[in-house]
């Protein structure tokens, strides 16, 4: 086929099912279930401002660009970005490595489509090794990070009397994101529908979110999970809420969360923290160790407040914000 | 270039030093107003008298103006344990006069290209990749019209001496030199074994980058185990990322000898202790042993301000050579020109 051939349009809902059968093909395993329930969580449904074009040729997709879109909160302003993810071509639909045409088409269209005001400022993604060299060679990303992870060893620690697993999510959560973004230059905004949509009904995957009382309000917040992101079934701290002010309510979080890790046995608990945050210090103060890690974080801006060197040292990112946890 | 008086790039022939440095302090005395003025003694140094060879290329306009320089610092090099080089692009600049903006590429790029097809390729020449630690302005031009990546953002090590006391390491001696001996080559030959690549550490090489530099003078410590060399260190107290600190700045241990590493460890903090500063800062890449042991022994890992940019052309890790540098490139302070 030539590049003319192929149909690159808005994924809609007659798309599913083929859309699932490139995941079948390429990413085995990625969606769970039947992947049905999973992709729409991921993406929304149509009317939501769902960020997916698809490749199709003879009826069917050979190829999809996506990303999941984050309200963000950009030097004091409401914004968007969007996370790229699960953005793949059938080999047989391929230019090869030093042509990437198909995929680099469908990335150039997905850019005029959603990148730049009124869209998104920026798209940000944590590429594997082909998607990389595909996004670097065509599609005008840059690398903002390697990102390292903090890791300790679990252990009992005395735990504070107002320490909850929150059963649901309130306003408290927002409370807590403006008292903590001040100090941010970028961040997806935490609210409750967005700890709802990422957390509660995240398929497959359960998260178990601590929290901090003082008088009843909500100071401090910490999700924990298992994953693979630093080693194969490992412990995670995939979210970290807390007001840098506060570093009481930090020990107390950290502790909660080592000593829950404990009880589950598991060897290690990891996280990533920007380096830039006063947190960074303050987690090796407290006996966590710095490790590499493989994941690097690539952007592609489309405004010059999301440019990478800006990124790099203002944006809070935690890895709740990729799709790894 | 179009409208622009012609040039030619070429390498360095001798006689070239006085433009070259006429033209090196008028473009960085514009921008930098403490910057003090390059002299001859340490622009030969620097370029001429490398072991490691030469690494010139100059854009020469037709009435002997300098329209753009950059100058390297070669390193040989060991790549899975063969002989190898690679090159850091140090001092890069144009006139004034041939400045473009960024959109459009001017002769600073082209001369930078040209560096990079003169020692790396293609076709393959000497140097598997070009490196840099290049501030914002100049990382613009590499990635816009160069193909320049990150390898990562590079943080330090920091032991604040309040915190940090030096741990105690039994049966290593370390004992201060002014010029490293030749029985560091068989530390080299030993000490490279964990590091896909890494640039040579023989005694010509370190003596012409510290015994030897024209206006630095460094500490070089040896450690030795029932006589024998089992690594060495080399500090200096200087400014790095806006902080005056003593600085390790360079490193080398047998692998698992943990005593020698413990003993140099406790030089260098005596080191900034008795100079008065308040830290001492080392810089490796992340990925190597080393990274862990510092934190052990109280080092807290701090971010910078700087970025390797390389410039690749022989893929070294198969097709992914930013990724392959990232896992398995050694480097300290030492092999930039920061300390």
């Amino acid at each position: 086929l030539t590049l003319d051939q192929y149909e690159i349009g808005a994924a809609t809902d007659g798309d599913l099912a083929s859309l699932l059968e490139l995941y079948r093909a390429l990413r085995p395993g990625a969606l769970v279930g039947d992947g049905r329930e999973h992709w729409t969580w991921k993406f929304g449904a149509a009317s939501s401002g769902r960020r997916v074009l698809v490749a199709r040729a003879n009826g069917a997709v050979v190829g999809q660009f996506a990303a999941i879109p984050r309200k963000a909160w950009i030097l004091g302003g409401e914004q968007t970005y969007a996370n790229v993810v699960d953005s793949m071509v059938l080999p047989e639909h391929r230019g090869g490595l030093r042509r990437p045409a198909l995929f680099a088409r469908l990335g150039d269209a997905f850019a005029r489509e959603f990148g730049g005001a009124p869209g998104d400022l920026c798209h940000y993604a944590f590429p594997a090794v082909e998607p990389q060299r595909l996004g670097d060679s065509g599609l005008k990303y840059e690398l903002v990070r390697t990102l390292t992870a903090l890791v300790a060893v679990p252990e009992a620690r005395a735990l504070d009397p107002e320490l909850r697993v929150l059963e649901s999510y309130d306003e408290q959560i927002r409370w807590l994101f403006d008292r903590c973004a001040g100090e941010w230059g970028a961040s997806t905004i935490r609210d409750a529908d967005y700890f709802r949509w990422r957390f509660e009904r995240a398929p497959g995957r359960e998260y178990v979110p601590l929290g901090i009382y003082r008088e009843g309000i909500l100071r401090g917040l910490a999700v924990t999970a298992r994953g693979d992101w630093f080693r194969p079934g490992g412990g995670l701290l995939v979210e970290w809420l807390v007001p840098s002010a506060e570093p009481e309510i930090g020990a107390a979080l950290r502790d909660a969360v080592l000593t829950r890790a404990r009880e589950q046995g598991l060897g290690e608990v990891a996280t990533s923290i920007p380096e830039w945050s006063p947190w960074f210090e303050s987690f090796q103060a407290a006996g966590w160790r710095v490790h590499p890690t493989s994941t690097v974080l690539w952007s592609r801006s489309f405004h010059r407040q999301t440019r990478p060197e800006t990124l790099r040292t203002h944006w809070w990112l935690q890895l709740s914000d990729s799709d790894l946890v | 270039l179009d409208t622009l008086p012609p040039v030619t790039l070429r390498e360095y022939r001798p006689g070239d030093e006085e433009v070259i440095l006429a033209t090196f302090n008028r473009v960085f005395a514009e921008i930098d107003p403490n910057f003090v003025p390059r002299t001859l003694a340490y622009w030969r140094w620097q370029n001429l008298e490398n072991p490691s060879g030469v690494r010139i290329r100059l854009a020469m306009a037709e009435d002997g103006r300098l329209a753009a320089y950059l100058g390297g610092v070669a390193q040989r090099a060991r790549m899975r344990g063969e002989p190898s080089a690679f090159s850091q692009s140090v001092d890069g600049f144009a006139h004034p006069d041939w400045r473009r903006t960024l959109k459009k590429r001017g002769v600073y790029a082209d001369t930078l290209m040209s560096y990079n097809h003169t020692y790396s390729g293609p076709p393959f020449r000497e140097d598997v990749f070009v490196w840099g630690l290049p501030v914002l302005a100049a990382w613009r031009v590499g990635r816009a019209h160069c193909q320049q990546r990150i390898v990562r953002n590079q943080n330090k090590l920091v032991a604040d001496l309040e915190r940090v006391s030096p741990s105690a390491a039994g049966g290593v001696e370390v004992e201060e030199v002014e010029r490293f001996p030749e029985e560091v080559d068989g530390l080299f030959a030993t000490a490279h074994a964990p590091h896909e690549i890494i640039a040579v550490r023989d005694a010509p090489q370190l003596n012409w980058r510290f015994a030897d530099h024209p206006e630095f003078r460094y500490r070089i410590a040896l450690a030795r185990s029932a006589g024998r060399l089992v690594g060495y260190a080399v500090y200096r107290a200087a400014v790095y990322d806006g902080d005056r600190d003593g600085l390790l700045c360079d490193w080398l241990v047998e692998p698992g000898h943990a005593g020698a590493a413990e003993a140099l460890r406790a030089w260098a903090l005596e080191c900034a202790r008795t100079e008065g500063l308040p830290r001492l800062t080392a810089v490796f890449p992340d990925t190597i042993d080393e990274w862990l042991q510092f934190q052990d022994a109280g080092f807290r890992v701090r971010p910078t301000s700087y970025f390797p940019g390389v410039y690749i052309f022989l893929r070294p890790g198969g097709m992914d050579g930013i990724r392959w540098l990232h896992r398995h490139w050694y480097y300290t302070l030492g092999d930039s020109d920061l300390c």
